[in-house]
């Protein structure tokens, strides 16, 4: 006998696991390919190593099953199938035409389209298990947590598909609004950015990934769901396995029962009617024009003004204007369209619809002005000293400041600000050479304040302490800076290990000339004192060479390889702010290096570490002197500059 | 059986139901007819439950029909449109029916078969005739043993054979246990033969409700040949329609046709008949007093 409140169909449910079997049995399929079978042939070969093999095994398995795109696929998918009916008039007379409640319904599709999916994900695990332990994986609660992510991952999936169902009564615009609504917040700001570069002075790169990227769910997924691990300090076995992300997908799973809700009070809302309308909720209809319209038009406008500005000057106020037109034009363009859409005719020229786009082209046009003017203040805005942890400037590579330094950088920064008319004008004469600066401040709170400038080059004399640029370029010719940047911030205890010159003859042969122990030891001592005497720097700074240093720099590749114990920390990747494994990356790859006995006797050769590429020149006194002594250059294989090199192949035509 | 008051419904800002008034007493026939347009399929789908009125209520049984899963149990209708599953065949539909409606006669679907011969219960109903599809939405309709069946179009695509055949079936189910059957169909001819009670829909109202004996007792086709010229009734008789051939006149006229008549006869016609009028005429002309008459075509 059936409970009164009953909210559970069997009958539907069963319907739900008949009608649609392709897609259960493709995703069990598609799960047991990713868990089990990978498993199995990971184990069976790879690398010699166990450990190797069992991280490398689970570390993939973990990327690709539990990897929140592909499921979230399945879970558009699986909603379209089970709340199909609603998208057809036939089809949604006739289930609610049943005896059954709204309520029913939507447990039990929902119900049906989740559990689905988290059965092959649980049978692909349990075979995983037995799979693992049959092969000697002893880290198997990986497993555990693949699929505790893969469960947490879908429930969000299949809560949000839903909510997207209900609010649509078109079969195809539903995976298409999935797809935008996890993007849109990140789509939005990055349109709202790409108007603020494009108007403003120096605004660029303003903001990094946060944590308000949570409204860009899958984006947010993929970036905290992963796996790393740790060895012992010998490197002898596995300690630990680290999945990270756990939180992240938890709080997911937790909005997920929101959702739900939300979902099940927008189905009870929902007008039948609207089987076949491309938004099927009366209050998403403004929206949705507001989203296209402005959005939309606002993205299109600013990507076709860039066809249009020719030869206008950045900055400009000719190229301000093109790119009002143009976002003027498609935001009107996008009104039209997203009407058109929802209406599925092409005649939608109502009073109302020309009314509200009208006033979106107003807001959107006072907006653009006072973006412009620096009506808000951003142009002008600089960190207070005391809230900077970092600060950095990169005109030819990235300089740290610090302490003290970070007021003379701040002072650098704001001349930079109140010149900008000046060079403005400047640029549009064309009266003087800029090259692209990049001031990033850490703050005390995690920000990053970041602006970018074009900034004039005085050639004559570049170290000129009156510019902006002369002040960085005297910093970046600093040689304790230059060598941290070129050889890693512990430079010091490098190793270097092994490396090669190309040189040329005079007929243009080429020869790879590799250095034996003692010759490398001579030649990195030469070139660090080339780099402490300031020689080397000058072939880095790209800002005040141009093409001039084609008569000074050497063609020839010199590179060395070297380790060091304390790892490879290079500056561009503090800069960058991008992680460096120490670890296990000679095992695997990576930006680290190991370099331990153990590690050494164990596997023999010489250890992963990093590579330096030198650029030199005829200032590079120390290096070139060095070269000669140990007869590496001779009479027969040369160091030629690339003025020399050229007019050699001009003369042997 | 079934109440409706009030009932107003509006798409956007057309209003599909106006204020609908009906009523259907249990174990009735009820036609319902109306011009293009009229609300009849609306009307149903709020009978069926599935929309959610604007104003008014839907009462079945004395309960509203809307989220109530009791009463939609004992309600089953067949729409049009078809419903059902892509790739099922009548066994796999009669199996989900099953599951749904509690009161399913698997027994009464066995002994059914020999009246739809030419279903193969196997066959994926997408592959069948438009025909065969509407039998098998009988043949499972009746199963379901409903209190009340709704009937959109019914008899449509159906031969003449399966036709009669259909309609034994349900006076059957009608005669047995006081089934309530409300059609909506076009087909007024084949009405006229099955129902007792008659509704005409106009502009998302129920313009009349009334049993066919009676709405056929109040309105009646006059042939009258009068020497004094244009025959005239007192005004508590609706003319609805007057034409005439050289000076004999045919009225068509609502109200009691002998009253009528003893009226006519007093101006001593040669020639007064008077004639019953079908359902068919009784819709065209109700509806041409709302302005919705035939027009002639002139080129």
């Amino acid at each position: 006998m059936k409970s009164k409140i009953s909210c559970f169909n069997k009958t539907i449910f069963k319907k739900n696991l008949t009608l649609y079997w392709p897609l259960w049995v493709g995703f069990l399929l598609m799960q047991l390919a990713m868990v089990p079978l990978n498993l199995f042939q990971y184990m069976r070969g790879h690398t010699n190593n166990p450990i190797a093999r069992q991280y490398s095994a689970l570390r993939n398995i973990f990327e690709v099953a539990a990897e929140p795109f592909v499921i979230f696929i399945f879970c558009v998918l699986a909603v379209m199938c089970v709340f199909s009916y609603l998208y057809n008039a036939k089809n949604t007379n006739g289930f609610h035409g049943l005896p059954v409640t709204r309520l029913e319904l939507f447990v039990t599709n929902a119900l049906s389209a989740f559990t689905f999916l988290a059965a092959a994900e649980v049978i692909s695990f349990i075979t995983g298990v037995f799979v693992g332990l049959g092969c000697g994986v002893t880290n198997i609660e990986v497993l555990l947590y693949m699929l505790l992510f893969q469960l947490g991952i879908t429930f969000f999936g299949v809560a949000f598909s839903t909510v997207i169902a209900m609010l649509t009564g078109h079969i195809m615009a539903m995976p298409i609004y999935c797809f935008v609504a996890n993007y849109l917040y990140m789509i939005v700001r990055e349109v709202l950015e790409n108007v603020i570069v494009n108007v403003t002075y120096g605004l660029g790169d303003l903001w990094g990934v946060d944590i308000t990227y949570v409204l860009s769910p899958l984006y947010y997924l993929e970036r905290s769901v992963n796996v790393t691990t740790r060895y012992n300090d010998a490197l002898e076995r596995l300690d630990t396995i680290t999945v990270s992300g756990g939180g992240v997908v938890a709080a997911y799973a937790g909005v997920g029962v929101v959702l739900f809700v939300l979902a099940y009070l927008l189905y009870r809302k929902r007008q039948l009617e609207t089987a076949g309308d491309v938004i099927a909720v009366k209050f998403m209809k403004p929206v949705f024009r507001i989203g296209l319209g402005i959005c939309g038009g606002t993205t299109l406008g600013v990507g076709l003004s860039e066809f249009f500005y020719f030869d206008t000057p950045r900055y400009s106020d000719a190229r301000f204007y093109i790119l009002l037109c143009f976002v003027i034009i498609c935001i009107f363009i996008g009104y039209f369209m997203a009407e058109m859409l929802m209406q599925k005719n092409f005649r939608i020229f109502k009073k109302y619809i020309v009314t509200e786009a009208v006033v979106s082209v107003a807001v959107m046009t006072v907006f653009l002005i006072a973006l412009n003017n620096d009506a808000f203040g951003l142009e002008r805005k600089l960190p207070k000293q005391d809230e900077i942890v970092e600060a950095w400037v990169d005109l030819d590579y990235p300089v740290k400041y610090e302490g003290e330094e970070i007021a003379d950088l701040l002072a650098t920064h704001a001349q930079i600000i109140a010149e900008k008319d000046e060079v403005i004008d400047a640029i549009a004469r064309n009266e003087v050479n800029c090259y692209g600066a990049t001031f990033k401040y850490v703050l005390a709170d995690g920000s990053v304040f970041s602006r970018n400038y074009s900034v004039p080059i005085d050639s004559e004399n570049p170290t000129n302490s009156n510019t902006p640029s002369g002040q960085i370029i005297a910093k970046e010719m600093e040689p304790e800076r230059y060598k941290q940047y070129l050889l890693g911030v512990n430079y010091e205890s490098n190793m270097y290990l092994t490396g090669f010159i190309n040189l040329y003859d005079q007929y243009q042969n080429y020869l790879e000339y590799r250095f034996s122990e003692e010759e490398l030891e001579v030649v990195s001592k030469a070139m660090l004192k080339d780099i402490e005497e300031g020689n080397m720097v000058i072939y880095e700074l790209y800002s005040i060479n141009g093409s001039d240093i084609a008569s000074e720099e050497f063609m020839s590749d010199l590179q060395m390889r070297y380790y060091n114990e304390k790892g490879i920390v290079r500056m561009e990747d503090v800069y960058y702010d991008i992680p460096t494994y120490y670890e296990d990356a000679y095992l695997f790859g990576g930006y680290g290096s190991v370099a331990t006995e153990a590690v050494t006797a164990e596997f023999g050769s010489a250890v992963d570490s990093d590579s330096v590429y030198i650029r030199f020149g005829k200032n590079c006194t120390n290096l070139v002197s060095a070269l000669e002594e140990l007869g590496i250059v001779n009479d027969i294989w040369h160091l030629y500059t690339h003025e020399e090199f050229n007019m050699l192949e001009e003369a042997q035509k | 059986m079934i109440r409706v008051r009030g009932l107003q419904k509006s798409f956007d800002k057309f209003k599909a139901l106006d204020g609908v008034e009906m009523h259907v007493g249990k174990g009735n026939i009820y036609g319902l007819v109306g011009p293009n347009g009229a609300g009849k399929s609306t009307l149903i789908r709020h009978l069926m439950g599935v929309y959610r009125a604007d104003a008014g209520e839907v009462l079945i049984n004395g309960e509203p029909v809307y989220e109530n899963r009791k009463i939609k149990e004992k309600v089953l209708c067949i729409p049009d449109d078809l419903f059902y599953f892509l790739q099922s065949d009548t066994l796999e539909m009669k199996r989900f029916y099953k599951g749904i409606y509690k009161d399913f006669d698997e027994k009464l679907f066995e002994r059914l078969k020999e009246y739809f011969p030419t279903i193969d219960p196997k066959r994926s109903i997408r592959r069948l005739s438009k025909g065969m599809q509407k039998q098998v939405a009988f043949w499972l309709a009746i199963c379901c043993k409903p209190d009340v069946l709704i009937l959109d179009e019914p008899v449509d695509g159906l031969d003449p054979v399966m036709r009669r055949q259909i309609w034994s079936i349900l006076m059957a189910e009608v005669a047995e246990r006081e089934m309530t059957v409300l059609v909506s169909s076009h087909n007024l001819r084949e009405l006229e033969d099955v129902c007792d009670h008659v509704g005409i829909m106009h502009k998302g109202k129920v313009m009349i409700e009334r049993s066919l004996s009676d709405l056929q007792g109040n309105i009646s086709k006059i042939q009258v040949a009068c020497p004094s010229g244009v025959p005239k009734l007192p005004e508590k008789f609706q003319v609805l329609h007057m034409s005439n051939t050289g000076r004999v006149y045919t009225l068509i006229v609502k109200g009691d046709p002998k009253e009528a008549l003893e009226y006519l006869e007093q101006g001593k016609p040669t020639v007064v008949d008077v004639l019953p009028l079908t359902l068919e005429e009784i819709f065209i002309y109700e509806m041409g007093g709302v302005d919705y008459e035939i027009k002639d075509i002139l080129f």
